[in-house]
This record gives structure tokens, sequence and C-alpha cells, in this order.
């Protein structure tokens, strides 16, 4: 039976596998090295011998504990790949001018903390990419994109935005707005291959209002002066938060155009 | 709290953000940032990536499959693989160090390269395709020796003669060594004080182009 995880979610309950990934750590556990390597660098996922990347990360993990030399050259490579395939589809060269900078450190630190199991102040670290391992990584790689950027704000820094009046945002951000709500439909694949590069390209002052008012579904202000919003969590006026809406809504129907 | 403890907690957080939902919203940041005042800023940014982030995936569908074979990778996956393998060494040795508490200090690992006598040096230098001034400072160790690939480590090892562990030993050894006499032809000596990254040694050590390019690649 496969260690049992020892973080906790949000709720204080312990993070669970899924079903399918202990029935699969439990079968890789009963077979031999050569059959191992024989799954590992399987990737149709729909394959009955596909091992899927938690089972990976479990396999890896228990063989570090137990200093398994050969069954670590055996595993490592496979999961890193597999982890570099991610990184090159969602750290693209187009959207980061350092991108090949940042997948680099992303996959060095991710092999790292592998060494570092079990120790530190936080041992059980690893525990979230038993339970999902794709939105652990998400995690650790969001991470990494996101201190790049803002250390390479620091290096060019922005001018100061002039304040505009404006009432109303542009159809455009609605559209985001319900896009991002209706996820995995082909209007949302459409609109996401169309702007996302638009909103990445937006000054962050703009991107920030941008995300927090139609992504994350954030008020512009309020009366109520305990309630969190986009005003508060960016320390201006409502009225400077919809003057950035605005010309972010300009630029993304420019950039729609365009494309 | 210690910063220690306060980047963990923080690293927690970000991982339970990320693990709650399949797209973040407004109502689950403002949970976690209520249960993580402390981190409140970074909480946010990290969601407003996310959110993005999951505006990729979704315009994407799945990760292309990798198509690569076992024996193909790729050297950003070497230089992972290295980190991790330099990483385990370094935390191993300070495991040692700990349970071994007690033992005098003078006993330092032994330097691998100290048997070799000049021509013996020279032909290694010949072998690993590097000159002397990137020899010396791997035997000196000037390099950070978590930045050098394991298959150069491997290598290197094979040339001295020493499992791949005794000469990770002697390159995690703290402060630099050096080697008296024979090898110094310049007037100073090399810093004592300044380390560099395998990558810098490579681009600063007077090799040509073309071993640059397979120490990079490595």
């Amino acid at each position: 039976m496969a260690k049992p995880l020892t973080k906790r979610n949000k709720d204080g309950k312990l993070y669970a596998r899924r079903a399918s990934v202990e029935a699969a750590i439990e079968l890789a556990q009963t077979q031999d090295l050569n059959t191992l390597r024989s799954r590992l660098w399987i990737t149709d996922r729909d394959a009955a011998e596909y091992l899927e990347t938690e089972v990976l990360a479990h396999l890896m993990r228990d063989a570090r504990r137990g200093m398994n030399a050969q069954l670590m050259e055996a595993l490592f490579p496979a999961l890193l790949k597999r982890c570099e395939s991610n990184l090159l589809a969602f750290v693209p060269n187009d959207g980061l001018a350092t991108a090949g900078d940042v997948r680099e450190e992303i996959l060095g630190r991710f092999g790292e903390m592998f060494a570092e199991d079990g120790l530190g102040d936080n041992p059980d670290k690893l525990d979230y990419f038993e339970c999902s391992f794709n939105r652990a990584f998400k995690a650790l790689r969001v991470d990494a994109v996101r201190k790049e950027i803002s250390r390479l704000q620091h290096l060019q820094q922005l001018p100061d935005e002039r304040d505009e009046r404006s009432e109303t945002d542009d159809e455009v951000l609605s559209r985001i707005s319900k896009a991002y709500r209706t996820a995995g439909t082909q209007e949302v694949k459409e609109l996401g291959q169309r702007l996302l590069r638009g909103i990445c390209a937006l000054p962050s002052e703009e991107r920030r209002a941008v995300v927090l008012c139609h992504l994350l579904g954030y008020e512009v202000e309020s009366e109520d002066p305990s309630r969190v919003t986009a005003e508060t969590l960016c320390s201006v006026t409502g009225r400077t938060i919809r003057a950035r809406l605005k010309r972010a809504a300009a630029k993304l129907a420019k950039f729609e155009q365009e494309v | 709290m210690s910063r220690n403890e306060s980047t963990a907690r923080l690293s927690d957080a970000l991982y339970e953000l990320s693990l709650a939902q399949e797209v973040p919203d407004a109502a689950l940041l403002d949970e976690f940032v209520r249960r993580y005042p402390e981190h409140a800023d970074d909480l946010t940014d990290f969601a407003i990536m996310l959110a993005i982030d999951s505006l990729r995936e979704v315009s994407q569908g799945d990760v292309p499959r990798t198509t690569l074979a076992e024996d193909k990778l790729s050297p950003a996956v070497s230089r992972a693989m290295s980190r991790f393998y330099n990483r385990l060494h370094a935390v191993q040795s300070s495991e040692n160090i700990s349970v071994e508490r007690g033992v005098p200090t003078s006993e330092i690992p032994p330097n691998p390269f100290a048997t070799l006598d000049r021509a013996a040096f020279r032909g290694m230098v010949q072998r690993l395709n590097v000159n002397t001034v990137f020899a010396i400072k791997l035997r000196d160790r000037h390099i950070v020796p978590e930045t050098i690939p394991k298959r150069f480590t491997d290598q290197l090892a094979q040339e001295l003669k020493v499992p791949p562990g005794v000469l990770m030993e002697h390159l995690n050894v703290q402060g630099q060594s050096q080697m008296q006499g024979q090898f110094y032809k310049a007037a100073d000596k090399p810093q004592l004080d300044i380390k560099q990254t395998f990558c810098e040694a490579v681009k600063s050590s007077g090799l040509n182009d073309e071993q640059q390019r397979l120490l990079l690649a490595m």
C-alpha cells in the first residue's frame, strides 16, 4: 500500500490520491524494473499501461526514500520530460523575454524538491503532486513566472499612468468574463487563442485590473468599506481602475482586430 | 515566525489555492487572504497569474504529448537531473555531518586531484576537452558544485579514478583549495573568495567556441 499523504487541505482534511492512482501505484510496486521501464515512456494516456504522472511522482519519492539508484535513474528522466513538455506549452517563448531561463529554473527547482523530500521546513510538499500533479505543477510554474515578471518590471519601470474618466467597460471585456466562467467551450478556446497574448501584453496595472474584475469577478469598488474590491486590492481609486479597464479594452479590441 | 517558516507557509498557501478549484475566483481568493493575511499581496498576484494561466490552459487544450525517446533527453532535462543529484549529495553530506558530530573537523575528504602530477593533469585536461584554466577552477573549487552537470562530474570522476561521491565531497568542501607551486604561471594566484557557476566558468576560461558549446550542452 502507498504511504499515506500527510498534507491537509484548506478545510483541514488530509489530501488523498485518486483511487485510480492508488491502484496504479499498488500494481507498479509489484512490477520489476524492466516492466516499469517499458511503461515509463508510453505517452498515450488511453493506453492501459500508461502511468499517470501522480504515479511517477510517488514512485520517484519512494525510490528517493530508499535511495534506489537504479529506479531513480529510470524514473526521473521520464518525469522531467513530461514536465518539460508542460513548460514548453505554458511558458512559451513569445510570452516572456526570459522564458527559456524560467523553464530551466522551474525544472531544476522541481528536481531539487525530490532531493529535499522529507527534510527541512516543508518536508511533505511533494504530497500536492501525488494528489493532483497538474495543478501542483501549475502552482510551481505560475509562482516562478510571476516572480520573473516582477523582477523584469523592476528592471524596466513603466511610466505612471494617467487617470481617464469612463463609465463603461467595452464589450470585449464582457466576453472575456463570460468565456472564463464557461470553461471548456469552443468559444473559450477561440477567445483564449485570440486574446490571451493581448492580455499578457497589457501593462501590468491594466492586466491586473482586467483579471481582477473580469476573470476573478471582483467589483471595481463598493460603498461597503469592509468589502474586498479591485479598488482595495490595487490600493487606488475606483476611477483609476475604470480608466485602466477602458485603456485595456481599447488595446484588446485593437489586438483582436489585428489577429 | 521565522523567515523559513513564513516561506513554507506561503508555499503551502499557493499549492492549496491551485489545488482548491479548477479556476480561481474572488470568493476563493478572499478566503485564502483571510487565512493568510500576511501574504495577501503574494496571494493576489498569484491568483491573477493563475487565472491567466487557466485561460491559456483552456485555450490550448491538452499539453502536447512527449514523443522523445529515453535516449534523447534535452539539455534542460539533463541539467535538472544534475541539480537533483547535486542537491541529493549536498543533503546527504549535511545529514552525515549531523550524525557524525564529534568527528574531528580535520577529517577533510581526500583531494582526488592530489595524486596527479603535471603530465597526468595535462592528459586529463585533454581528454575532458577543456583547458588548464578551466581544470584549475574545478580542482581548486572555484565552481559552484550544484551547477556542474552530472554528466561532466561523472566523466571527471572517471578520469580521476574515484567514485562520483568522493569527487562531489571534494567539490562541496567549504572554501577553495590551492595546490601549491607548479600550476601557477601568473604573478597573482586566483582569488580565493569568488565562486563561479559552471556556465560562468565555461564562458570565462578562454575555452574555444566548440568546447564551450559541448560543455554547456551537458
